[in-house]
Formats: C-alpha cells, sequence, structure tokens
C-alpha cells in the first residue's frame, strides 16, 4: 500500500522533501476501510489528529470512511492548504 | 467587437485552434474578481490581464511590503507601502490599456462579499487564510458563481474549481474549516518565490477554461502539484448535495490565525498581567460607542493612522486593546504593532461583550 502525504501531513509525518510516497509494511492487521487505516495512522502520528479536516483518496478518488482497502491501493492523505 | 488594434494584439490566440476569436470574444465580455494580490494573485491578475480579460476586480486590503517582493516580483520596490489594489491597478494598467480594472482595497468580509461577487461571472481565490476561503466558497454557493481556488504549502500545491455547473463545493472536500493553528501559513512557513507562479499560472489557466469553457475544467477534481518531483496527481470528488444547501453566510469566519494566538489575550490574563508589568488598557471604539463603561485610554480605530503617531507610547509597556467584539482590536493590534515594535500590543479576546460582570 503506497501513502501520499500532502501538505501538513507531510510535515507531520515527517516524509523527506521529495519522496513522493511512503509503502505501509505489510502486517497481519492491515487496515480494510479508510476509517481503520485513519484509526492506524493517528496512532502511529498522534499530531495527524491536530486536523480536523483531512481527506483521504484511494486510488484517486475522494474516499468515505467505509471505502475498502486492498493491499495494491495508492492512498492520498490531503489536509486543506490555504498559503497564497 | 475587435478593434484592429486588439486583432494585432491577440493574433496569437486567434490563430490558436482551439481557442480562437470566439475564445477570444468570451474572455472580453468575461468579468473576473480575483481575491487576494499576493502571490497566486500576482500571476493571475497578469496572465488575464496580458490574455485580454475584459473586466478584472482586485481585491485585497494588504499594503505592498518589502517581504512581498521575492515572489510578488511585479511589484516594485517603489510600491512598498501602496495598496496592493491600487499597486496593481496601474501596473496592469500599463501593460493593457484596454482592461477594464476594478480596486477595492478593503478585504472582503461577510458583510461585502455578496454585494462585491454579484457583479462578476468568476471569483478567483488566491487568498491567504482559511476564513476568507470559506466565506468565497459560501458567498459564490449563493450567487452561483463559480470558484477557483489555488493554495500553496511549501513545494506544494493545490488547484480546483468549485460550484462550477451546481458543482462540488470547497465543503465538499473538507467540509469544515480547520482551527487557525492547526495549518501554518507563508507568513510562518516560508514560501519559495517561484511557487506562486507555477501555481497561479495553472489557476489563471483554469479561469480561461471557465470563462471560454473549454475542457477540461477541474470540477469535481483536485489537483495536487509537488514542485520537487514534478508529479501531479487528481484526486476526483463527488458532489455532496447538503453542502449546496447554504442559504446564507455564517456571521464569523475568521478564525484567527497561529499568529493571531499569540497576540489575542483575554481579560483575566490582562488583569493578571498588569499586576505584574506596566500595562495599559487602550479602547479602540468610535467615540460614538462609548457609554463610559471603562475607563481607559481611547485611540479609535478609524483614527489610528492619524492619532498613534502623537500617542506618548512607552517602551517595555505591554499595551491592551479592545473593542466591542475582538475584532477591529486584532486589526489595531497588527497595525501598532508593526508601526511601534518597542511596545508590545495585544488584542483582548470578545472585546467588551466578553468583559467579566
Amino acid at each position: 500500500m503506497a501513502l501520499l502525504f500532502f501538505g501538513q501531513a507531510r510535515e507531520i509525518v515527517g516524509v523527506e522533501e521529495g519522496e513522493w510516497s511512503v509503502l505501509l509494511e505489510e502486517k497481519e492487521n492491515f487496515p480494510k476501510s479508510v476509517k481503520e487505516l485513519r484509526t492506524a495512522l493517528l496512532a502511529a502520528f498522534p499530531a495527524l489528529g491536530e486536523l480536523s479536516s483531512l481527506a483521504i483518496a484511494v486510488n484517486a478518488d475522494y474516499a468515505e470512511e467505509d471505502t475498502p482497502l486492498e493491499s495494491t491501493d495508492e492512498i492520498a492523505i490531503i489536509p486543506p492548504v490555504s498559503g497564497g | 467587437m475587435f478593434d484592429p488594434e486588439e486583432r494585432q494584439r491577440y493574433i496569437r490566440q486567434f490563430d490558436l485552434s482551439g481557442f480562437g476569436e470566439s475564445g477570444q470574444q468570451d474572455l472580453k465580455k468575461a468579468k473576473i474578481l480575483i481575491v487576494g494580490l499576493g502571490g497566486l494573485g500576482i500571476p493571475v491578475a497578469q496572465i488575464l490581464n496580458g490574455m485580454g480579460a475584459g473586466e478584472l476586480g482586485l481585491l485585497d486590503g494588504d499594503r505592498v511590503e518589502v517581504h512581498n517582493l521575492h515572489r510578488q516580483s511585479l511589484y516594485r520596490e517603489e510600491d512598498i507601502g501602496r495598496s496592493k489594489a491600487e499597486a496593481l491597478k496601474d501596473l496592469l494598467q500599463e501593460r493593457n490599456s484596454f482592461t477594464k480594472l476594478h480596486t477595492f482595497s478593503d478585504y472582503i468580509n461577510a458583510d461585502t462579499a455578496l454585494d462585491l461577487i454579484a457583479y462578476y461571472d468568476v471569483v478567483v481565490d488566491c487568498t491567504d487564510n482559511f476564513g476568507t476561503r470559506y466565506l468565497l466558497n459560501d458567498a459564490c454557493l449563493i450567487k452561483n458563481k463559480p470558484l477557483v481556488q489555488a493554495a500553496l504549502q511549501g513545494f506544494q500545491g493545490q488547484l480546483s474549481v468549485f460550484n462550477y455547473q451546481e458543482g462540488p463545493t470547497y465543503r465538499c472536500l473538507f467540509p469544515k474549516p480547520p482551527r487557525a493553528d492547526e495549518i501554518p501559513s507563508c507568513d510562518q512557513n516560508g514560501i519559495l518565490g517561484a511557487m506562486p507562479f507555477l501555481v497561479g499560472s495553472a489557476q489563471a489557466l483554469e479561469v480561461v477554461k471557465v470563462v471560454c469553457r473549454l475542457p477540461g475544467i477541474l470540477s469535481g477534481s483536485l489537483l495536487l502539484i509537488d514542485v520537487l518531483t514534478h508529479r501531479q496527481q487528481k484526486i476526483r470528488f463527488k458532489l455532496k448535495p447538503e453542502n449546496r444547501e447554504i442559504k446564507e453566510l455564517e456571521d464569523l469566519y475568521e478564525v484567527p490565525c497561529a499568529f493571531d494566538i499569540e497576540v489575542i489575550r483575554s481579560w483575566a490574563t490582562f488583569f493578571e498581567e498588569q499586576e505584574k508589568k506596566s500595562s495599559e488598557l487602550i479602547d479602540v471604539r468610535e467615540s460614538t460607542e462609548l457609554k463610559g463603561e471603562i475607563a481607559s485610554a481611547h485611540l479609535p480605530l478609524s483614527q489610528l493612522e492619524k492619532e498613534a503617531p502623537s500617542y506618548p507610547w512607552k517602551s517595555g509597556t505591554d499595551y491592551y486593546l479592545f473593542c466591542r467584539s475582538g475584532k477591529r482590536s486584532l486589526e489595531a493590534q497588527k497595525y501598532l504593532q508593526n508601526n511601534h515594535p518597542k511596545c508590545r500590543f495585544y488584542s483582548i479576546m470578545g472585546g467588551v461583550e466578553a468583559l467579566p460582570a
């Protein structure tokens, strides 16, 4: 599963500049829905919980909490951005 | 519709297949409001002005500052201190005398938004704060105007077109405005001069696509741009019909930003601090509002520029500013802190309305 972090989420997770995606290690308790992924992300990076609006897209489609996940999915984690 | 001088000027666009004279006509008929004349607003305005947009509204309450120039490089050193809207109008008019330019040297707010955007065909969000972004989203829904929005953070940008032909809105992506301290702004995080040109150019192009009904408009699509990898990704999102139900604006969109939070203090803090260090209270309400409820110095916001220079400021003193609700005192705080750096200025949260009984 490839995770793409954008904006402030990238700052929080600490993805290196220039790195496009990070791979989530295959685990037995692999998240099976967006909701589970959200829970797993918050456990790993509690600061993500500070973001009240955090859109998640699965394979380039905006996803709802009950959207199911496959191990081959590409997931984008997108907080809003305000700079102009 | 075009005189020979215009034909010659736009000949390369007349010749462009997929655009041509009809595209140029649509552009000439267009009335476009650009909100925010900073990093994004500059390339958007410059490009649309050059291409032949008929009317441009230029809106920003900011004045040109020296730390703007690295990315807002159309402004000149001699423009520092001028209203951005006024300075930009002159700069654009010199470059294209055909464009009709309207200036608004104030920030847009919930009182003015609906009237301001009513005249225009499309609104371009080049602002730097979530409060205004959500205000524009809601106002564009109410007035049924497409909203072309871009935003920057670090080496990334986001671009989308909201409310196009009753399509998805900003709230379909991000339902609620983030709290002010969640997401840093360019003021706090810094921004590279080239970034807004890249994203702002793409934003101007979306405006042209909307106005000229070209294909591929980013409606229901959020374009994510990463300039370090040069990868782009489009995220598709759908309309959530409840987000189109907005019938009136909210009272308050201005969520204080993290920088503001440091300068916003409660009455309780003021009462505590004045025991410890030299602190003075200043009322920034207008004379007509005063009913004598608090004995303090008085510097009405409308008279600030005139009266503040002669005020007996004391170095090292903390000044606590208040108004009715805490909004104008924050404005006064910004002005005074910039002009009197040897004193500390705070804005009292909630103003007189929050005064403990």
